[in-house]
């Protein structure tokens, strides 16, 4: 027990980490990048952007900077692994780097589909990607947190039968905290347009008895998001 | 290596760990709340009991299953019945929720409930005397064996065909009628359990053996004299001529006894009779052989059990 708390804590830690530095370094290097352009607009080096697409597997240069990076909109649809398999779908819109879009902040919202209930969730999530688009394959991880709310529904036979075990069939619900991790591949079918394979770690916090490891509540998500850069 | 790679490496290596060791726990809090709830977990089986019995020292205890898929069974935990009928645990606690960590909870396809002589066994080996199907994740418990034993009905005849005719007539117990004919209409056993008689005399409750069907004798004659010119019926039955236990002397009129057919188990029962008793015949006094006494049917009795998966 002492070893899982130990292990959790560790974990935690490592969590809140990489959260703190991700943000410090993407402000850190869009700065400097801005930097650099300033200075190559004014030494007058540098030249026009190459976007014609690259031959696959062969790795180029990264452009200075690369417009793959900005605003893209995104539609998710999903399966929770743990449990039942309830499917999930929902919109996310996401922000990368302009300068090499190597890093980015995604906010989602979905909603699943239990076989006793709904959860809708909310997730901000920090994206690292490998950055510029050589390839038309770009793996990434993600790490982020949000709300939860879960609303259970109880029917039929099993709502009826509940009191005779001394339970009350009133449907509950909860509104909670959730820390989530991944990665996944971005695979870019145009310039503007790309799919994602996403997997997610989920934990959402319960409002279980016990400390803070006793509340959580492993969820796992697989899913596709399909991403539109505007 | 610059400050801002050296950062941005950092910032990967904390991403990449963090995800390994995520994915290495599976969680569940420790009570089921909307969330996991929602998301098709289930907490427990619950389960309640009505007209069950509780078991005398020595005649097993009772335990729980779970049925999963491919006829897996799991160990969902033992209870005992108390004077007033109430499920409890050990220590006399009333009991409603049972769990176990080896089953994931929403897959049970069933429940059983057995009287184990052994308690350490992984898999049902006592006699069966609940089962149920989860449909809608409620199940309804009843014996296993035919609905059809509620009517089950018929009666004895009074006479002792293993020492010939006209000799201690009043001392033996047959299933048939007076022209030889089954006397008794029961359903089909089932593959856990069978009919058993009993006659209870001088506050002695005896075994005079079980069968499958009422068409075909019993597995035993224990009881009945062994002249070899007067075969014993092809009905169950018994005579009370010879080896008496303690405490009786045969041949013994059977006057004033009480017949009872029940379902036993079909492995691992115990001696005692079961409390699934189907057939109950008070026999009157002053019997003097040749009376065809009618069962009373009592498997209105039979315990019956509610579970749900909550």
């Amino acid at each position: 027990m002492l070893n899982r708390e130990r292990h959790l804590r560790g974990l935690a830690a490592l969590a809140l980490l990489a959260v703190l530095v991700t943000p410090a370094s993407l402000l850190a290097q869009e700065a400097a990048h801005a930097a650099e352009a300033n200075e190559t607009s004014r030494t007058g080096r540098g030249g026009p952007l190459n976007l014609s697409p690259p031959q696959t597997g062969v790795s180029e240069a990264a452009p200075p900077r690369d417009n793959v990076g900005g605003f893209a909109l995104g539609v998710l649809a999903g399966v929770q692994l743990r449990g039942s398999a309830s499917g999930q779908f929902g919109l996310s819109l996401a922000w990368f780097k302009q300068s090499t879009s190597n890093v980015g902040l995604e906010v989602e919202g979905a909603f699943t589909q239990g076989p006793d209930g709904q959860v809708y969730h909310g997730l901000v999530s920090v994206i690292l990607q490998s950055g510029s688009r050589a390839t038309r394959i770009v793996p990434y991880l993600a790490l982020g947190g949000g709300v939860f709310h879960a609303k259970e529904q109880i029917r039929g036979a099993l709502q009826e039968a509940l009191p005779e075990f001394g339970i009350d069939p009133t449907a509950n619900s909860e509104t909670g905290g959730l820390i989530a991790a991944g990665g996944g591949v971005r695979y870019y079918l145009s310039e503007r347009l790309s799919f994602r394979a996403d997997y997610r770690e989920m934990r959402g916090i319960t409002s279980a008895a016990g400390g803070f490891f006793d509340k959580l509540h492993t969820m796992r998500r697989v899913g596709g998001f399909l991403m539109l850069r505007f | 290596m610059s400050r801002f790679n050296l950062v941005r490496l950092v910032g990967r290596t904390a991403f990449a760990i963090t995800l390994l060791l995520f994915a290495a726990c599976n969680q569940t809090p420790t009570e089921i709340t909307p969330l996991p709830r929602a998301l098709g977990e289930v907490g427990a089986v619950h389960f309640t009991a009505t007209s069950l019995a509780p078991l005398p020292e020595g005649q097993g205890t009772y335990v729980l299953w779970g049925l999963g898929e491919r006829r897996a069974t799991n160990k969902l935990g033992l209870f005992y019945v108390n004077e007033a009928g109430a499920v409890v645990d050990g220590s006399g606690v009333p009991l409603s929720a049972f769990t176990t960590e080896d089953v994931t909870m929403r897959t049970l396809q069933g429940i059983l409930v057995t009287i184990e002589a052994n308690t350490d066994g992984d898999t049902p080996a006592g006699m069966q005397i609940l089962s149920g199907t989860f449909i809608e994740r409620v199940a309804t418990l009843t014996v296993p064996i035919s609905a059809s034993v509620l009517s089950a009905t018929g009666g004895l005849r009074v006479f002792t065909p293993t020492d010939g005719e006209d000799t201690n007539e009043n001392a033996g117990v047959w299933m048939m009628d007076s022209a030889g004919e089954p006397s008794l209409v029961l359903p089909d056993t089932s593959a856990a359990l069978n009919y058993e008689t009993f006659i209870e005399v001088d506050g002695m409750n005896l075994n005079l053996g079980r069968f499958e069907v009422a068409s075909t004798k019993d597995d035993t004659c224990r009881f009945c004299a062994n002249f070899e010119e007067f075969d014993q019926p092809g009905r169950p039955g018994d005579d009370l001529l010879l080896n008496a236990p303690d405490g009786l002397s045969f041949p013994r009129d059977v006057s004033g006894s009480i017949v009872r057919i029940s379902l036993e188990g079909r492995f691992n029962d115990f001696v005692q009779q079961s409390q699934l008793v189907i057939l109950e015949a008070v026999l009157p006094e002053g019997l003097v052989g040749g009376e065809i006494i009618g069962f009373v049917n009592v498997a209105e009795s039979f315990p019956l059990g509610r579970a749900a998966l909550y």
